[in-house]
């Protein structure tokens, strides 16, 4: 569990290097060029009161996945009233605590398990993880087999255009690739293991994206 | 910097701060019409639609067409613009704590049925209707109870969707409650749990200003010493902590605050909330005891009955809140018509509005821009669902070009 929370967090950080925030668009709070710093990350400072609504959050989360099993959707709720107590009571993103991050994070890895339930079941139209082998057979013992560079770069495209509604820059294509190598390091893959670690993998890359607050905030 | 120097300072146990900088940085792209229908769809009705969705794909294609307007209307006319935005909307309102995330009761829903159309004029109801309104709702042709919020809770665990359908106004806000009583959201059941439960009424007053006149009575107290104290209730002693430091305290901070309020707290002198029966309940025979309970000062005002008058009304106040409604009478309505009448209650629909399409504060800059809007909903019969979208298309706010 402690390395799977790990792996979001690394997924999490490359979203945010990988999301090249550095120009003004439509739609954009304003920012200030001048004061995109903060112990020496290069980043963009949110204007307060940030766009957070943590109400919305869920159905914003399940519409962008398109997740319509009423059984799936009330555990996604029953999770996040479990959460909501550790999100910002008033949406404020200067309000997000490590506490809040966690909640995010938890709520994003429901919905993204649902989704990658969707996907899992063989005849289903795949949207998010085209081409993951979740039924992987005993031979497929790589990282090269069960998810190869191309088909995770294209995951993250597809993850990028579900929940933040663009686009993805071959930046962030890349940085998909680079959290998967991170998400499999140090882990030897095994004929018993090879599917849930594919399956892991879906998950931990679509909770990056979908906690991201560009795709929680309206 | 590089991804591997990112990865190495998570080694280094950065991974926390790191992480909630990755949720601080905040992009909205809204390049294409899809983009910029999401984002209009999103700041309207407060949720994110699939990319998919039909809804999405026909804003998309009104807006490729230039036709904004038509655009909003369909964000506005969706559930979610009632059921996600305007429940959060009217939720801060509706509490104590002021919190967005609460579940459903009879204020929520009462401000929600008061945005849909009117079934019998086909015209949108006034919002001024939330302060001075004799209405309540009744949901599935069920009236609410007077003891609980059962129903509505219920209805809120299950997230049934709310529509006009289930959802009805009904002409009368309580038995018992005469017309000159009834004071919209003011004197519903959840209003009055929050702010008449215990205290001294006083409450009421404060919070009917936080809400609808965006102005905490810090910002309105009268500070000049020309102001008198004939309203102010003998519960305020005129020397707190006694000697001439006691007086000189209530001249100086005990009076500004408590001549305005006191002044129209009466308003509300027959209204109480009893926590053991969880009932809002209205006496007009009596006066609430607890309004005169704690004689400190026995020259002090005896309320005997619900006449008020406002005091606000000298210097900085008179500009601040435009009155153009009655200043005195008797009751919560009376009262509920200075509220809804001013200038201020229409600028503060548009701040909350703005605040919560835009995403962010009026700056002093944009003065002329809310007054222009705060004139357009009024001239525009203080539609809120009209007020959404006019602020929706003010090109300050979503920074899209249209």
């Amino acid at each position: 569990m402690k390395t799977k929370f790990i792996n979001l967090m690394v997924v999490n950080l490359i979203m945010l290097i990988g999301t090249g925030c550095t120009s003004s668009k439509l739609g954009d709070v304003v920012l200030d060029p001048n004061n995109n710093t903060r112990n020496g990350i290069t980043t963009i400072q949110s204007v307060s009161p940030a766009p957070l609504v943590f109400s919305s959050l869920v159905k914003s989360l399940l519409n962008s996945a398109d997740i319509i099993d009423p059984a799936k959707i009330n555990l996604i709720y029953a999770e996040y009233n479990l959460q909501k107590n550790q999100l910002p009571q008033l949406g404020d993103a200067g309000e997000i605590n490590t506490a809040a991050v966690g909640a995010i994070i938890v709520i994003a890895g429901q919905v993204c398990g649902a989704l990658k339930d969707k996907e899992l079941a063989p005849a289903s139209v795949k949207k998010a993880f085209v081409g993951f082998k979740f039924q992987a057979v005993a031979t497929e013992v790589t990282i090269a087999s069960l998810a190869p560079d191309s088909v995770v770069k294209d995951a993250g495209s597809s993850l990028i255009k579900m929940f933040l509604g663009r686009i993805a820059s071959e930046s962030e294509r890349g940085s998909f690739v680079l959290a998967r190598d991170r998400s499999f390091l140090g882990q030897t893959i095994t004929s018993t293991n090879n599917r849930k670690l594919v399956s892991d993998l879906a998950v931990i890359l679509c909770t990056g994206v979908a906690s991201s607050l560009e795709a929680i905030s309206m | 910097m590089t991804h591997v120097k990112v990865i190495n300072r998570v080694q280094k146990g950065m991974l926390k701060p790191l992480v909630l900088v990755s949720l601080l940085a905040n992009v909205s792209f809204a390049e294409t019409s899809l983009q910029q229908a999401q984002l209009l769809y999103s700041r309207l009705a407060a949720v994110k639609l699939s990319q998919s969705s039909p809804v999405l794909l026909n804003i998309s294609q009104l807006i490729e067409a230039k036709k904004w307007k038509e655009a909003a209307d369909v964000a506005i006319g969706s559930d979610d613009f009632s059921n996600v935005s305007l429940f959060q909307f009217f939720s801060p309102l509706s509490s104590r704590g002021e919190n967005p995330d609460i579940e459903l009761n009879d204020f929520i829903a009462m401000g929600i049925a008061n945005s849909f159309i009117d079934p019998v004029t086909g015209k949108d109801r006034p919002y001024t209707n939330l302060v001075d309104g004799d209405f309540s709702v009744t949901f599935n042709n069920t009236v609410l109870s007077e003891s609980n919020n059962t129903l509505l809770t219920s209805a809120f665990v299950s997230r049934t969707v709310l529509t006009p359908a289930n959802l009805k106004i009904v002409s009368v806000q309580r038995v018992g409650v005469p017309p000159s009583a009834a004071a919209g959201l003011l004197t519903s059941r959840q209003f009055l749990k929050e702010h008449a439960i215990a205290g001294t009424n006083r409450r009421m007053v404060h919070y009917a200003f936080r809400e609808f006149l965006c102005s905490d009575i810090k910002e309105w107290k009268d500070g000049d010493p020309a102001l008198t104290d004939e309203f102010v209730s003998r519960d305020v002693s005129r020397a707190p902590g006694g000697g001439i430091a006691g007086a000189q305290q209530y001249q100086a901070e005990c009076r500004t605050c408590h001549q305005l309020q006191d002044g129209m707290r009466n308003a509300f002198a027959y209204h109480d909330f009893v926590e053991t029966t969880a009932r809002a309940v209205y006496d007009p025979t009596a006066v609430v005891s607890k309004i005169n309970l704690n004689n400190l000062f026995p020259g002090g005002m005896v309320v005997n009955n619900d006449f008020w008058e406002n005091k606000a009304t000298r210097g900085a106040n008179d500009q601040r809140f435009g009155w153009r409604g009655p200043l005195s009478g008797n009751g919560a309505r009376a009262f509920g018509q200075m509220i809804g009448r001013s200038f201020r209650f229409s600028t503060c629909a548009v701040e909350k509005v703005f605040k919560q399409v835009c995403k962010r504060a009026l700056i002093l800059d944009e003065q002329l821009i809310k007054e222009s809007l705060a004139r357009g909903f009024e001239g525009d019969g203080y539609s809120l669902r009209g007020l959404f979208k006019s602020v929706a298309l003010v090109p300050a706010c979503m920074g899209v070009k249209q």
